[in-house]
């Protein structure tokens, strides 16, 4: 009778390689490069091959291992993973089960960093005619911080300070750990569903680069550039740039400067609205100068067109008229007068009373004929002679 | 924009609106009257709710049923 050796059937032998496989090699450090990596669309399993240069191993990542990775796996990353192996009994394949994976290599964080930030640029993100315009006097401000931060505490002062007519409206959430991006997601989508917010800020004090990390997840970012009310971010220092901060409608430096760049102060608005005033009384005042002046202008020339004006502009040239008219009489009256004395002088020069004057006589017959030769009168004759100063009677008795 | 209230924002662009009409001289003085009046009104208006509104810090806070509220906080 042969022997019967002992065997083990394939599925036990699975088993017994599992057992032996899973207790040993648990809570492993592995690190390789991403190959062939396939994100489940339904599941949100993660798959892919961890390779280098002489071998590779099949790896899974389950969905709620997954979703704490702070950056985008891909072909070609090198990354250090936490895991386990596990014996995929069914088919007898060896894969390794990924709790954790973090970027490896040159500077692991700020990897993921990069490759993010090519990703969103590449969809116009980051582009400044994406960016919603803040607006200048808001009256609302809607901050999304741990309500329990310092960062809060300092753009509640800066708001107070500067403008204390602007009301703040708190969305707290979890600006670190696991939980952070979740929750500021969140906080931006009921500020937008609430609506009645001018501008939110997005804030958090200083810290690691792992402790921002949330600040530079993906989801957060898209949630950023979702957002219908604009968003000024002020993530940790001077110095930390995160992806929110490039997404985002304005980056301020720090949560302070946040504050001081979304409201304006207080002073300055009512500054405005003095010089608006000022503005409005000398325009007003010039207005009513300019009317006054040409009711002035039209009040003297009515005044000038009225018809009385017009008569006695008229009765004043016929005075004139007339008057000049009797000058020139007069004047042509006196000229006369000069000839006619002149005349009168030249016909009295010959009147023959002149001539008497000088001593001569005019000799009368008795017919009253003037002599004008001796034989005009006869001999024994009366005649009249008449002298400058009378008459008398001669008689002829000779001719000479 | 008569009777409605306006945001800081748009009163101070309607401000300005009404300034630069009034320069530009090329209102009629009933026009200019009004738009002064309705200037100086405005003016008041936003100087109140620079000046008088009291300091208020709310917390906006998500319900089980994801509804909204306010809740005071200081």
């Amino acid at each position: 009778m042969p022997l019967k050796k002992p065997y083990l059937t394939v599925s036990k032998l699975n088993t017994e390689i599992k057992n032996l496989v899973e207790v040993n090699l648990s809570n492993l450090w592995v690190k390789g490069e991403i190959s062939n990596y396939h994100l489940h669309p339904s599941s949100g399993h993660m798959y892919f091959t961890l390779k280098d240069a002489k071998g590779e191993i099949k790896c899974v990542m389950f969905r709620g291992n997954n979703n704490s990775i702070k950056f985008i796996p891909d072909n070609g990353i090198q990354v250090l993973i936490n895991c386990s192996v596990t014996i995929f009994e069914q088919r007898g394949q060896i894969q390794l089960r990924v709790f954790q994976m973090k970027p490896e290599g040159d500077g692991d964080l700020y990897l993921a960093f990069e490759k993010l930030k090519l990703k969103l640029l590449s969809e116009n993100l980051f582009e400044q005619f994406q960016k919603k315009n803040i607006p200048k006097y808001p009256k609302v401000i809607g901050i999304v911080t741990s309500g329990t931060s310092a960062a809060f505490k300092d753009v509640c002062n800066v708001i107070n300070r500067r403008a204390p007519h602007v009301k703040i409206l708190l969305r707290s959430v979890i600006v670190q750990g696991n939980n952070a991006s979740r929750t500021i997601i969140e906080g931006i989508e009921d500020f937008n569903r609430y609506k009645n917010v001018d501008v939110i800020i997005l804030c958090r004090g200083g810290g690691s680069i792992e402790d921002l990390w949330c600040f530079n997840e993906e989801l957060v970012a898209r949630s950023i550039f979702a957002s219908k009310i604009p968003i000024v971010t002020g993530v940790g220092h001077e110095t930390d740039f995160t992806i929110s901060d490039f997404v985002s409608d304005l980056r301020a430096p720090t949560p302070s400067a946040a504050a001081e760049l979304v409201v304006p102060e207080q002073e300055h608005l009512l500054r405005i609205l003095d010089q608006m005033q000022e503005h409005l009384y000398k325009s007003v005042k010039k207005s009513l100068e300019k009317n006054m002046l040409k009711v002035d202008y039209l009040d003297e020339k009515v005044r000038y067109l009225q018809p009385k004006k017009r008569i006695e502009a008229q009765v004043n040239k016929i005075i004139e008229l007339q008057k000049k008219m009797c000058s020139q009489i007069k004047i042509h009256h006196q000229n006369k007068k000069i000839e006619l004395t002149s005349v009168y002088k030249q016909f009295n020069g010959l009147s023959p009373s002149r001539v008497l004057d000088r001593g001569y006589s005019i000799l009368f017959s008795k017919n009253n004929k003037v002599v004008r030769k001796s034989t005009d009168i006869q001999m024994g004759e009366l005649f009249k002679a008449q002298t400058a100063n009378g008459s008398l009677f001669a008689k002829k008795t000779k001719n000479l | 924009m008569k009777n409605k209230k306006k945001d800081l924002e748009t009163s101070i662009a309607y401000l300005e609106n009404l300034v630069t009409k009034m320069e530009s001289g090329n209102g009629s003085l009933e026009e200019n009257i009004q738009w002064f009046d309705e200037g100086i009104k405005l003016i008041e208006v936003c100087r109140k709710e620079l000046t008088d509104s009291e300091k208020k810090i709310d917390e906006l806070i998500k319900n089980v049923d994801g509804s909204l509220i306010l809740k005071n906080i200081k």
